[in-house]
């Protein structure tokens, strides 16, 4: 019985080659069903950056060399044609890619808490497939606490790492509670959007558009259930907003620095949030001289990011701390299912050779007395058990490194007793 | 059991709480922010016991000499702190307010602490209303200095675009702001309180509502500052950076008034005989 997973991901294979392989939720019940023809027991993991297939196979080379085969089958594909885009483990080394993957460790972004929920789901698919079984089931179920443990213990998915969560996090820092807030895009733009529908997603409580074209406008405040209003309203609507995001294609400074000092002396004062996501700049940069004017443009969001991301890189080692206590958990697990047959298998074959050797013997030796009889049994289970010891007590200690080698040895699968 | 070992005991307490909220501070463990609280309130509970043993052995209220007075201020400080950290939930300010009570109980410890006659001019129902009206005073406004602290180190991280761990546990800006504000507008009516009584004290002992003695001078100062902080506040919108400042001077001015007058030039408020 042996772990393999195959598969490949965003660090070995560019998105053109990982779209054509990936498995698709629809796709995910037939794929499951031509899987099992392959390997004992199987999930598969499919996901934007990745794609994985996990089994249990009796023989450990052909195992990986099937599910490689599998790819090819199931995507109609040569297998030559990705073949050096597929990575595989084995074993322990199987066991410590999937919690890591689980973990986040080997995402894009490290830390990032949405792949804890694509294994649970491509674990949850497999067992309605009727694909999995007893070793993959605690395997992934072991693989998700590894992940949560590594969510709950570090603060590897804590801080924002994209542009948008650091552009809420600031505001979170400046204002605490956004229920209350508004926010105010001037402009439009891919970023920008993004920018203000994670605010809102977070708990911004009105928003309000300004743009030159007034369609553009109304479309986009339909969007967020939000106030549209003309470019030229923007200094009646300014005191309004505690969160302004600009990202216009204007080549001079849309929000001078006299418009904010009205807007602040109109607002009392509190704090203001700018975020300038426009090149060439929006907001004039001397406006941050004013009291509670806070001004961020993207390079200074993507400041904030890089830092987290190495606090995130941090973390990650206590994560590896854990991941390894938890794959020796497995391991641990793992060995002991095989090794408790494997010492009975021993022991009967050992017994099966005693038995006989003892009758060949018996049947020669006459007028032995009863007393005699057992004393020269006693000296076969004595020699039996001895011998065994050692043996036995090493598979006990130390399984997974001498099953394969013992039941090869004394060729223990050979006619099954 | 008598009252300076009880106090020393609160004293050891408040450090163990001090020393779980710095810690907390440097882990972001909020365990550790929780469990600060019981030091703190077994603390407390010892101090308000040391108080009360304090007032009957003096038979007096314990506001009548300076280690008195911050043994008193301390217990009231403590009792404000844990009233706004449920308040406002801001475990942060611990990692300040605690060391700092615990360095002024360990200043306290080496003052004279002899229940001593009163000079017969301060043995009168005054005392107890004017000092104590101005002990809740400090430790309002102590508090709004602890909180300006914390905002201005949050407010420079922002507008410098700097990044340090320790500053993720800070309170948002508005929360720390409101609170400071809150803190002064408690704590400036007890201090006008305090000075009126005093005033009235005055008139009734010596004769004169108002002598221009240090330390009502000082006290005119500090209602001064803050005077104007509420001014600026309101008029002229110092939610920022500004009014976090007049407030830090506003509690420089408590201090000037509360230790400088009465170490450097004594008054009508030396309480030697």
């Amino acid at each position: 019985m042996h772990i393999v997973v195959v598969g490949l991901n965003h660090k070995v294979a560019p998105v053109e080659v990982r779209e054509r392989l990936s498995i698709g939720q629809a796709d995910l019940p037939e794929a499951l069903a031509g899987l099992q023809k392959h390997v004992r027991e199987g999930v598969i993991l499919s996901t934007c950056n990745r794609t994985e297939i996990y089994g249990l196979s009796s023989h450990p080379g052909t195992g990986a060399r099937s599910l490689r085969a599998f790819f090819g089958e199931h995507r109609d594909l040569p297998l030559s044609e990705f073949d050096l885009f597929l990575y595989s483990h084995h074993e322990l080394e199987a066991v410590r890619h999937l919690f890591r993957v689980a973990a986040g460790l080997d995402s894009m972004i490290v830390g990032e808490p949405q792949i804890l929920g694509q294994v649970r789901q491509a674990y949850e698919a497999a067992e309605t497939g009727g694909c999995t079984g007893p070793v993959l089931s605690t395997l992934f179920r072991q693989a998700i606490t590894a992940g949560k443990r590594v969510q709950t213990e570090t603060d590897i998915s804590r801080h924002a790492a994209s542009v948008s969560y650091a552009a809420v996090e600031l505001a979170r820092k400046i204002f605490g509670d956004l229920k209350t807030r508004t926010a105010l895009i001037v402009g439009a733009g891919e970023m920008a959007e993004l920018a203000l529908q994670t605010l809102v997603d977070n708990g911004v409580g009105r928003v309000m558009v300004a743009n030159r074209t007034q369609q553009r406008a109304v479309d986009l405040a339909a969007q967020f259930n939000g106030q549209a209003t003309d470019l030229s309203r923007l200094d009646s609507v300014l005191p309004q907003a505690d969160i302004v995001i600009s990202s216009t294609a204007a080549s001079g400074y849309v929000l001078t620095v006299p418009m904010l000092r009205a807007a602040m002396r109109a607002r009392g004062h509190r704090p203001l949030f700018l975020i300038d996501i426009a090149v060439p700049r929006d907001i004039d940069p001397e406006v941050q001289r004013q009291e509670n004017v806070f001004l961020y443009n993207v390079d200074d969001l993507e400041a904030v990011c890089q830092a987290n991301l190495q606090e995130r890189a941090k973390e990650a080692k206590k994560a590896e701390a854990i991941i390894e206590a938890e794959a020796a958990k497995f391991q641990a697990w793992w060995s002991s299912l095989e090794v408790v047959p494997t010492i009975t298998a021993l022991r009967a074959w050992a017994e099966e050779i005693r038995k006989a050797e003892l009758s060949k013997a018996m049947s020669r030796l006459h007028g032995l007395s009863e007393r005699d009889q057992n004393t020269i049994n006693a000296l076969t289970i004595g020699i039996v058990n001895k011998m065994l010891h050692t043996p036995i007590v090493g598979l006990k200690n130390d399984g997974h490194r001498y099953i394969e080698a013992v039941r090869e040895l004394f060729r223990l699968d050979e006619g099954q007793r | 059991m008598n009252t300076l070992v009880l106090l020393g005991l609160a004293a050891l307490l408040y450090a163990g709480s001090a020393l779980l909220y710095i810690w907390f501070v440097a882990t972001r463990r909020l365990v550790l922010g929780q469990w600060a609280d019981y030091p703190l309130m077994a603390g407390w509970a010892l101090q308000s016991l040391a108080l009360l043993m304090r007032w009957t052995e003096a038979s007096r209220p314990p506001v009548t000499n300076i280690f008195e007075f911050i043994a008193f201020y301390t217990w009231l400080l403590v009792l404000v702190f844990l009233v706004v950290e449920r308040a406002f939930s801001q475990r942060v300010l611990g990692a300040f307010v605690m060391p700092l009570t615990v360095l002024l109980i360990g200043v306290a410890v080496f003052l004279p602490k002899d229940i001593g006659p009163l000079r017969p001019i301060l043995e009168s129902p005054w005392l107890p209303i004017h000092a104590g009206f101005s002990l809740v005073a400090y430790a309002f406004f102590t508090m709004s200095f602890v909180a300006s602290i914390v905002f201005l180190l949050q407010e420079s991280q922002l507008k410098g675009r700097r990044r340090r761990r320790v500053y993720d546990l800070l309170p948002p800006l508005e929360t720390t702001e409101g609170l400071a504000y809150r803190m002064v507008e408690l704590g400036f009516p007890f201090l006008v309180l305090t000075i009126v009584t005093g005033a009235f004290w005055s008139q009734t002992a010596w004769g004169a509502y108002w002598s221009w003695e240090p330390k009502q001078t000082a006290s005119l100062i500090t209602v001064l500052v803050y005077a104007v902080y509420f001014h600026a506040r309101v008029a002229a919108g110092w939610r920022g950076r500004r009014g976090a400042w007049l407030m830090v001077a506003g509690f420089g001015a408590v201090l000037i008034t509360f230790l400088g007058v009465a170490l450097l030039s004594p008054g009508l408020h030396d309480f030697a005989v």
